[in-house]
């Protein structure tokens, strides 16, 4: 009873003794223990890893934080000051650009690849997993690869063109801002096409064989049986991808910072290039935080889309 | 009762004997961890770390650590240095920076200890010890690291930007070296068209890279052109500059366009590959072709800037020395760099680097290695007006951020591409200078 003289210690003290008694009636019991013990090092993981950053960033993102210092709040100053940043507004060009262009790409080719791949069967097994290749290689390695072939001295791309008689004086690959997007375009679609290839592949392996046959005894042609049986049938398969593929794509970075480093006159930054040289070259990390959240909302659609399709997919399953 | 984990309806383990395993497993991970994480027994030995970009003239970084490693002996402590790629080192610092560990003793470049001064000690005790020793300090030292009455690094070296040229290239045109060393710009254009028939063009880069601010920096200085003055204010609107734009936007036509999207190596593949007749770099590319025997390393000279209407300029890329306030180790830090900048040490780096690092020392540059290897006799002493990109603002912040973002060059890439007009690239570049300046 020592604590009694404090005014209103006595209802804390009741309130929490029902707490602690519903806690202890309600506590995880048997096997549900078990479960909550084994998901929580993963709960703390997932808010360690993914909660912490995300918050911390949407915290300085309004502070005009630089490296080293707290900074003082802001608002929503650094949002409006990338209004009015004409290098941002090239970046939002640019990386609609750019995933628009590589995504509808990598979803032709790929459907294309995977309708090929189909038709050569068992047979295409090798290929099937040649192709993965680029895909499971880390991304490092292959982009300075590709920089080495888009050299403007040494490149073995425009060695083979001029030998060919296609460009005379060889391709400008990353030195002039058009070429450059093309190249950073055509290596984000090299990367991510085994992907697509692979998962349609997958889907149209899984169309069973019987509609199309019933559809030939009805007089119907390749293509009508493509736009009415696989491609319908396909469309779970192609959303997921087509969405996954979009996030991925407008976040890239590796690429980019390799490649071409923004340049040349910013033609190929995107968010996440920007903001690293804003806030870590130029450490401006407030600005930064703002310029690598912009694409938040854009992520956070995407992802909730996806998880609808998953989900709809499970419902069918 | 005692509960059974099942997998496909087989025993596998009671719960209390997979909770026993889980336990055993995790004691002997943090007792494995704790033995890895410090040193077995007694005091822990006193470590010293050192960032250092890894040097274009691979032979200085052998030396370094050669350096390092005698004087952790004497010491009787552990000490290593960490070679990071130049362009990676502002990423590196703001990290250090930010989380408040990492090396004691870093390199730091140009603005950056303006940049970090209340994250540096100062270094008044060092910088004053070896002016009595081998000073006095060049101006661009007192001016980069001398901030508000304190030394808050200490001036290492520099590399400069000459013109490295080709000389068989402009053998060709009837031109020897002497007569490129004495080029004004217009000169050089009327030379870079006939280069540019012959095949082998000049180059500089105009593009976000380093080396972009190093080479249009004097072109726009020597002109009459500035991005700020002594106060910070932007006056890059003028006239003289609007020269200089024009002036590059001619040069570019006999340039290859790849040089909108050349990094730091690729005016060096440009020179070595027996392509190019002249580019503004420091003589790294002659002492890599040198130190790989190269037939075209007996073909490379480097001659001054071309001189334009308000002067000659040479940019310099500038290193010095600064212990993070955070440091275990400040003293054993401070001794290192005076260790470093001790007379004999810096003459072998010198010799290590084929006279690539510049001293900010006026004794230190009394080295003979200049005066012996003809090809460095326009190198060093340096005759242009010396000066650093951000020159005459005040050193801090702008100064940096305009550096880092490459303004300069996007301005000069902006006009020369005709993304925009002369003027309305100078008054892009100027917003975007206001932008920085002002904060």
């Amino acid at each position: 009873m020592g604590r009694s003289g404090a005014p209103g210690s006595v209802p804390a003290v009741e309130a929490r003794n029902i707490a602690v008694r519903w806690w202890w009636r309600e506590r995880p019991k048997g096997e549900w223990r078990l479960a909550l013990a084994m998901v929580c090092p993963l709960v703390g993981i997932l808010l360690g890893l993914m909660a912490y950053p995300l918050v911390s960033a949407l915290y300085m993102s309004v502070t005009d934080k630089t490296i080293g210092s707290r900074g003082g709040y802001v608002g929503l100053s650094n949002f409006l000051q990338l209004a009015e940043d004409s290098i941002f507004r090239q970046t939002v060009g640019n990386a609609v650009v750019y995933t628009v262009v590589a995504v509808t790409i990598k979803t032709i080719v790929g459907m294309g690849l995977a309708v090929a791949l189909a038709r050569v069967g068992e047979r295409g097994g090798t290929v099937r997993a040649l192709i993965l290749l680029p895909w499971v290689i880390p991304i490092s390695i292959t982009a300075l690869a590709w920089w080495w072939m888009f050299d403007p001295m040494f490149s073995v791309i425009n060695r083979g063109l001029r030998a060919l008689g296609l460009a005379a004086s060889g391709i400008p690959w990353l030195g002039d801002p058009f070429w450059a997007r093309v190249a950073v375009i055509l290596v984000n679609v090299w990367r991510g096409l085994p992907f697509f290839a692979t998962v349609f592949l997958a889907g149209l392996l899984s169309i069973p064989r019987e509609l199309y046959e019933a559809a030939e005894t009805d007089g119907a042609g390749p293509l009508e049986s493509f736009v009415r049986i696989t491609l319908p049938l396909l469309r779970p398969v192609l959303s997921l991808v087509i969405l996954y593929s979009v996030v991925m794509t407008v976040a890239d970075f590796e690429i980019i910072y390799i490649l071409t480093r923004g340049g040349p006159v910013n033609r190929t930054h995107l968010f996440a290039t920007y903001a690293f040289q804003v806030g870590l070259e130029g450490t401006l990390i407030g600005k930064g935080a703002a310029i690598a959240l912009f694409i938040f909302p854009v992520l956070a659609g995407a992802s909730y889309f996806t998880l609808r399709i998953i989900r709809r997919g499970e419902e069918y399953a | 009762m005692e509960k059974v984990i099942r997998i496909d309806g087989e025993k596998v383990l009671t719960r209390r004997e997979f909770l026993k395993a889980a336990g055993r497993a995790g004691a002997a991970a943090i007792v494995g961890y704790s033995f890895l994480a410090k040193p077995a027994g007694g005091a822990p030995a006193r470590s010293v770390s050192m960032i250092h970009w890894s040097h274009f003239v691979p032979a200085y970084n052998p030396e370094l650590e050669r350096q390092v490693t005698e004087w952790s002996a004497r010491r009787g402590v552990t000490a290593r240095v960490d070679f990071v790629a130049y362009r990676d080192i502002p990423a590196k610092l703001a990290a250090e920076a930010e989380s408040r560990t990492g090396h004691d003793v870093v390199q730091l470049r140009v603005f950056d200890a303006a940049l970090y001064r209340r994250h540096l000690v100062p270094l008044d005790d060092v910088a004053q010890e070896l002016e009595r020793e081998s000073g006095p300090w060049l101006p661009l030292a007192r001016y980069l690291a001398f901030l508000e009455g304190r030394w808050y690094a200490v001036p290492w070296y520099y590399w400069s930007f000459p013109a490295t040229i080709n000389r068989e290239h402009w053998a060709r045109i009837g031109m020897g070296p002497a007569n490129v060393a004495a080029l004004d710009w217009n000169a050089l254009l009327e030379a870079a068209e006939r280069l540019h028939r012959q095949g082998t063009p000049v180059g500089m880069a105009i593009s976000q890279t380093f080396d972009a601010n190093d080479a249009l920096y004097p072109l726009l200085w020597s002109f009459g052109g500035r991005t700020v003055d002594e106060k910070g204010n932007v006056i890059i609107e003028s006239a003289e500059t609007a020269a200089a734009v024009e002036y590059a936007k001619r040069l570019f036509r006999f340039m290859p366009r790849e040089v909108l999207g050349w990094d730091d190596a690729a005016n060096n593949r440009f020179i070595l590959a027996g392509v190019g007749s002249w580019t503004p770099n420091a003589p790294s590319i002659w002492a890599v072709a040198k130190l790989q025997n190269l037939p075209i390393a007996g073909q490379i000279d480097h001659v001054p800037m071309p001189r334009g209407p308000k002067g000659r300029f040479r940019s310099a890329s500038t290193l010095a020395l600064g212990v993070w306030s955070f440091s275990p180790n400040v003293e054993l830090a401070k001794d290192l760099i005076r260790h470093l900048l001790r007379p004999g040490n810096y003459a072998r780096q010198v010799e290590a680097s084929m006279g690539y690092n510049q001293p900010f020392l006026s004794k230190l540059s009394q080295h003979p290695y200049w005066r012996n290897e003809p090809v460095l006799r326009f190198y060093e002493p340096v005759r242009e007006q010396l000066t650093v990109p951000g020159w005459p603002g005040p050193a801090g912040e702008g100064a940096q951020l305009v550096y880092t973002a490459f303004i300069v060059p996007l301005m000069f890439a902006k006009a020369v591409t005709g993304e925009m007009s002369t003027a309305e690239a100078i008054r892009w570049a100027a917003r975007e200078l206001r932008a920085r300046y002002r904060r």
